[in-house]
């Protein structure tokens, strides 16, 4: 049989098992064709303990169905019970809004080194993940995470506060941090050296250089560099944080001729038996290069050399850490750019030269961890980060395999996470490496809101936003009754974070970071905003783990975005409001629950809204239906519009629903403050026709939960 | 015999009977060529100052110096997936661009420089109004020696809509014209019937970055373009150069300029009066790996959806559903992407009933 045939006939059978699995699926197999007797048992066992028959999920004006899972079955973990279902010796039973997502016994013992089953999807749903047989969300506070690094960043993860922020995570009920193996810039000294993965030799005489052949060994007071990415790793385990390990950030660091990956740089040599002494100088010679395959420059050679370092930063990175089950892994931070190339212009990557090369980088990391198959039973789940449709649509066809490679379920090459950044992304007709002009168009929210990324059937993510406690465009900002000015803290309000991470998590997000470690540099100094953030989103974690006190208690993974077409009418998503000078974004996810009676199963409709507006740049303007300098910030985020007295133009001291009709049927109606998660009201109505449901006067934001019985 | 071939048929007798009755003489793909160079160092230096503008701009004389231009600030928005949702708004300012070779008198000892004359048309303006951003409706020129970036301009030539003194006009003398060779033409070919069709695509071709087909709608910014029309080597076809552009500005850095071009070729045809029947537009192929080209896309991701819509009179109501079903629609994604929609048919008879500008009006009839 010809290569090419079995590989074809490869993938098919990996295609056919997931998605025969996927037909098997509890939720489908209620509403199509038993599989013939003859037809093999799904890979991940019987999941027929969790079934509920009078669950219903076909209602095509309730649910919006998600495409069929085409990854490989060997991510998905069948549950064996949720996490409020565990009752902690001699606890209590009912909520706490300490007992977070991973505080379930079994998991995060003693690590080791055989039997590996790392985080993974859950069957029922592989939008969310699953570890311990348990389906999860993954919500924490990392973004640029230099935490195994020595940066001047003080507010920052880094090697001096990595303990504290964890710890601070923790017990804030966060479950997930972002570590950064590699940068593709440097920084000057004292921040170089042990800020690279490679070899810093000082020899007698010569200037001192980075070997890209070896891995860095302790240095100038600093331990190894793996072993220090090993005890951040450690260190987050302990403190039950899933770690979303980053091999690259190709444009991050202060300058690229300062790091180990820049050839004008000249601070990096490798093994070269033709030169002198049998060392070369190496390095790209664009920055660029780190994430295109350079096939014409007149370096090309050199360029292309460079990918056998790369391949070595994984390989490394896999041996120090395939042992641990609560990690997964991302190619790379925003590897498409922007950056300043070393003609002084910036650009971007070609996206679907990006899209290459993260699939080349996925190859190494399996072919990195298959070395260790069959301790380590799978791969860990790998996360990539497009930032334009082009490039996110690429990311998402089949991968074919490289010359010499053996398809492996248990190690596939297809991505299994979509990161996105910033709620929208515009950065239109900025020039392209190496030539022609692009536009980077896809946000987080950009691609939650679209029907095509909603739909895939794989965690979504929302790793870096702009929204963040760093002060400036990139700092948090919020109108308080009409007016920006606050002479305590002009734009000090964790509103907009919290709106951000709930529009998201309410579209049908399964993770989300937010980028506001510490902010010890920023006013008010001890930073109450970061420990604010903090708390709002280990409340939102917690809703989740209540499950919104819903009675009986929804799986995690019934939560579905809501499709409203009849029975609910949300209004026009990002409506200006000229009254309170907003404009009024929401999200909508649905779940069913158990009745009793398959014919009438209850539903229950969770509404977000808040009202914010876009920022504009520079960020001292105020959108106002538009932008006074007509220009908005191209990595987008929200500025938060708060009222909490009538505004000039009158009505109401903030804002107030009204929705009808609602289509017959008996409702429990609750409104939630998301700040504090309190119910701020309560009713149970009963609509023959034409109900109007009204909600309090709030300020901000707002979540209704619709009880439909 | 098939309808088709009865269409085919009528269509050849309809554009030998438009060429008879002068709708144009046949250009070389030089001259073409020319033109679409000259016009695009024009546009290069042409700004509008609010997002979700658009500038239009064609030669209006045989000679290199009079172009006409239209300035509209327009809204076009909704979720793209619910065509129900969908509107257009927006305000209007035409005006003239006179170039003068030799008119500016700024020192008897220095030759004098050439001159550029921005002018308003008052009557089919929006005066006063305010646009996205709470800004004034403008049209502006970079008339610098360079302009790497003519939203900040260091040579500006600006008019406004709004009714201030000495916001309808405005001039500037600037050896920038002729540097960049502006003052001439490449060809004398501007009929009446050219200045109409011009005219005509100018109020009812729209671009729309919020109701792209394979966006989520427009969570961000408004993007701004801006256009040139100019003529086909054929007569009765036209061509039209996009210009996306914005200036980036991202956290501290200094901002900078980037533009990116998509070419559309509309083909049209008329009944013996001259009046618009049909036809199609077309969007030419990218040309990513030779930017240089002409007649051809040098953007890569275009995200961008064009209307072919009944035209909207200055401060006329804002258009809505009924309106969009009977535009013809391209959408345009980026190379080889399923969203494409590069081509698509235009009902002219349907889209300018009811105007004056295709006949169709009937003067109103008086009662006895």
């Amino acid at each position: 049989m010809a290569r090419s045939q079995e590989l074809v006939l490869c993938r098919t059978i990996v295609l056919a098992a997931a998605v025969l699995g996927t037909l098997l699926h509890p939720a489908r197999a209620r509403t199509q064709t038993d599989p013939p007797p003859d037809a093999p048992p799904p890979p991940w066992g019987d999941l027929a303990s969790d079934e509920d028959p009078s669950l219903r999920f076909d209602d095509p004006q309730f649910e919006l169905p998600l495409d069929l899972y085409i990854g490989s079955p060997v991510f998905l973990e069948p549950p064996t019970g949720d996490q409020l279902d565990y009752v902690p010796p001699g606890g209590d039973p009912t909520f706490s809004a300490n007992m977070d997502a991973v505080d379930v016994p079994g998991p995060f013992g003693p690590v080791t080194c055989s039997g590996v089953a790392p985080l993974r999807l859950a069957a029922n749903k592989p939008r969310y993940f699953s570890y311990a047989n348990v389906p999860r969300m993954l919500v924490g506070v990392s973004a640029d995470s230099g935490c195994a690094l020595s940066v001047p960043q003080g507010d920052q993860c880094s090697l001096t506060n990595y303990a504290q922020l964890f710890t601070l995570a923790h017990n804030a009920g966060l479950n997930k941090v972002q570590v950064w193996v590699g940068m593709g810039y440097g920084y000057p000294a004292p921040y170089g050296p042990p800020n690279a993965p490679f070899s810093w030799i000082t020899p007698a005489t010569g200037s001192a250089y980075w070997l890209l052949d070896s891995q860095a060994t302790a240095t100038g007071g600093f331990a190894a560099f793996f072993d220090r990415l090993r005890a951040v790793v450690d260190m987050a385990r302990s403190q039950k944080l899933f770690v979303e390990v980053t091999f690259f950030s190709p444009f991050e660091g202060q300058a690229f001729n300062l790091g180990p990956w820049s050839k004008p740089g000249a601070k990096a040599r490798s093994l070269d038996p033709a030169a002198p002494g049998g060392l070369a100088t190496a390095g790209f010679t664009s920055p660029f290069y780190f994430v295109t395959n350079d096939t014409t420059s007149p370096a090309a050679a050199a360029n292309e050399k460079m990918r056998a370092v790369q391949a070595n930063v994984i390989k490394w990175t896999v041996e120090a850490l395939w042992c641990y089950d609560n990690i997964f892994f991302a190619v790379a931070n925003e590897p498409e750019g922007q950056a300043t190339d070393v003609d002084n212009v910036k650009k971007v990557a070609e996206p679907l030269a990006v899209t290459q090369w993260q699939k080349s980088m996925i190859y190494e990391v399996r072919k990195a961890e298959k070395a260790h198959s069959p301790a380590l039973l799978y791969g860990h789940l790998i996360a990539v980060q497009p930032f334009t449709n082009l490039g996110a649509g690429a990311l998402l066809q089949p991968t074919p395999a490289p010359p010499g490679w053996q398809l492996d379920p248990n190690f596939p090459l297809d991505p299994q996470i979509l990161n996105g950044h910033y709620t929208q992304v515009s950065l239109p007709n900025i020039g392209r490496f190496p030539s022609a002009t692009t536009t980077l168009d896809l946000g987080a929210m950009d691609m939650i809101r679209s029907s095509s990324y909603n739909k895939k059937n794989m965690p979504l993510g929302f790793n870096e936003n702009a929204i963040t406690n760093l002060g400036g465009e990139r700092g948090t900002k919020r109108h308080l009754n009409g007016s920006a000015n606050d002479p305590s803290y002009p734009q000090y309000s964790d509103a907009p974070a919290r709106a951000e991470a709930w529009e998201f998590l309410f579209s049908g997000g399964s993770t989300y970071d937010h980028f506001g470690y510490l902010g010890l540099n920023q006013l008010p100094n001890p930073n109450t905003l970061a420990t604010n953030i903090r708390a709002q989103l280990g409340r939102l974690l917690s809703l989740f783990d209540n499950r919104f006190g819903l009675v009986p208690k929804p799986a995690l993974t019934d939560f579905q975005p809501a499709v409203m077409p009849s029975w609910f009418t949300p209004g026009t998503y990002r409506a200006w409001d000229s009254r309170t000078k907003s404009q009024r974004y929401w999200a909508a996810l649905e779940v069913p629950i158990s009745s009793g009676d398959p014919n009438h199963p209850h539903k229950a409709l969770l509404f977000y809204i808040h009202h914010s507006t876009v920022r504009c740049k520079p960020d001292t303007n105020d959108y106002n239906s538009g932008c006074p300098s007509n220009s908005l910030l191209p990595f987008g985020s929200y500025d938060a519009r708060i009222w909490t007295v009538s505004p000039p133009a009158g009505g109401p001291a903030g804002y107030q629903e009204t929705y009808t009709p609602l289509t017959n049927g008996s409702y429990t109606v609750t409104w939630i403050d998301p700040e504090t998660t309190t119910t701020l009201a309560t009713q149970t109505i009963t609509c023959p026709s034409n109900c109007v449901i009204t909600s309090p006067v709030y300020k901000f934001d707002i979540l209704l939960k619709l009880f439909r019985q | 015999m098939k309808t088709r071939h009865w269409f085919l048929l009528l269509l050849l007798a309809s554009v030998r009977l438009s060429s008879a009755q002068g709708f144009g003489n046949p250009l070389t793909q030089d001259q073409v060529d020319c033109e679409e160079r000259q016009m695009m160092r024009l546009l290069h230096r042409a700004v509008v100052n609010s997002d979700g503008s658009t500038l239009f701009l064609w030669r209006s004389a045989p000679g290199g110096d009079v172009y006409r231009g239209l300035s509209v600030g327009s809204e076009i928005d909704g979720d793209p997936y619910d065509s129900s949702t969908w509107y257009r708004k927006e305000s209007q300012m035409p005006f003239d661009l006179i170039l003068r070779e030799s008119e500016d008198f700024p020192n008897p000892k220095r030759p004098r420089l050439p001159q550029a004359t921005l002018v308003r048309r008052d009557a089919a303006t929006n005066l006063g109004v305010l646009v996205s951003g709470g800004g004034a409706l403008d049209a502006q020129l970079d008339l610098a020696p360079q302009s790497p970036n003519p939203t900040e301009p260091q040579g500006p030539l600006r008019i406004t809509n709004q009714r201030s003194p000495g916001a309808g006009q405005a001039d500037r003398g600037a050896r920038s014209l002729s540097m960049d060779n502006l003052l001439g033409a490449c060809h004398a070919e501007v009929s009446e019937f050219d200045l109409k069709v011009y005219s005509i695509l100018a109020r009812t071709m729209r671009p729309s970055f919020c109701l792209f087909q394979g966006r989520a709608g427009c969570l961000g910014p408004r993007l701004r373009y801006k256009i040139v029309l100019f003529r086909g080597t054929e007569p009765l076809t036209y061509r039209m150069n996009i210009l996306n552009y914005a200036n980036n500005c991202i956290d501290n850095d200094p901002c900078f300029y980037g533009e990116g071009r998509i070419a559309l070729l509309f083909r049209l045809q008329v009944d013996g009066q001259g009046n618009l029947t049909g036809g199609d537009v077309q969007a030419y192929p990218w040309c990513l790996d030779d930017p240089s080209q002409l007649a051809c896309n040098d953007l890569e991701i275009v995200d961008l959806a064009l209307f072919v819509m009944p035209p909207m009179l200055p401060g006329g109501p804002q258009q809505g559903p009924e309106e969009f079903k009977r535009a013809a629609i391209l959408n345009i994604a980026w190379p080889g992407s399923d969203l494409n929609v590069l081509h698509a048919n235009i009902n002219w008879i349907d889209l300018l009933k009811d105007t004056s500008w295709n006949g169709g009006l009937q003067p109103p009839k008086h009662k006895h």
